[in-house]
């Protein structure tokens, strides 16, 4: 039974990510009730993918559908979140669902721009918890050069730049 | 008293059991001493408690009541 639950969560990126021309994140709307964040509308160019927060298990329901048949529903009010603010215009990636070690698919992974997870979103107690995911990378070493004209060279790990 | 609505929300279908402590709704729904242990100070306290406090932020409390309801680990008989 799980396992065709995870199909239609997946299946709902796949519908994005298939499309033959790049859906672009347009918007993100909110629906809350009674203080828990219940459902997250995300809105691309032609599609639109929704987010519920099931409150009796605190798994998550994905799917998809058109952005025009989506409208922008009463009952949700535009996303203030920080975390979407870097990728709206970016291109829908690829999508996860996150299965815990209980057997609940209770998260969803979204990248943009490439297969590079960039936001997490977790179920827990009714509403959806969403947070940006960082990759750390080695500190670039930057090298300073003052020549004579006084034209100051930046290096960057062996690149010169001015 | 009557259990506010946003707490409500919380517990979903576990509301009935807000008399109860987080320990007790472990067990009574399969789970064991690792998730009793992983729900911390709140294993002790009423599901009520626990929904009243992450109905205002407690991100301890609102993880107990995910512990809680997630308790009976899928595809396992029982």
């Amino acid at each position: 039974m799980q396992n065709i639950e995870y199909k239609q969560n997946l299946d709902a990126f796949y519908s994005l990510s298939s499309a033959p021309k790049a859906e672009l994140l347009r918007e993100v709307y909110e629906l809350e009730t009674d203080g828990c964040l219940e459902a997250l509308a995300l809105v691309f160019t032609t599609k639109v993918l929704t987010f519920k927060a099931n409150e009796d298990d605190d798994t998550i329901t994905i799917r998809s559908g058109g952005a025009k048949e989506f409208g922008a529903r009463r009952s949700f009010r535009k996303s203030r979140s920080p975390v979407w603010k870097s990728f709206i215009g970016k291109s829908f990636g690829w999508g996860w669902i996150t299965v815990n070690q209980q057997g609940y698919c209770d998260g969803a992974l979204l990248s943009f721009d490439g297969l590079t997870p960039g936001v997490l979103l977790e179920v827990v107690a009714s509403s959806i918890k969403m947070s940006t995911v960082t990759s750390q990378s080695a500190p670039h070493e930057y090298g300073f050069q003052l020549s004579e004209n006084a034209i100051l060279h930046v290096r960057k790990a062996g690149v010169m730049g001015t | 008293m009557p259990l506010g609505r946003a707490a409500r929300k919380k517990l979903g279908n576990l509301a009935d059991m807000a008399h109860l402590t987080i320990r007790e709704v472990i067990r009574d729904r399969g789970g064991n001493a690792g998730n009793v242990r992983a729900a911390g100070h709140w294993a002790d306290k009423t599901l009520e408690e626990a929904a009243e406090a992450a109905a205002k932020g407690d991100e301890a409390a609102a993880t107990a009541i995910k512990i809680a309801k997630q308790a009976r680990r899928l595809g396992e008989e029982h």
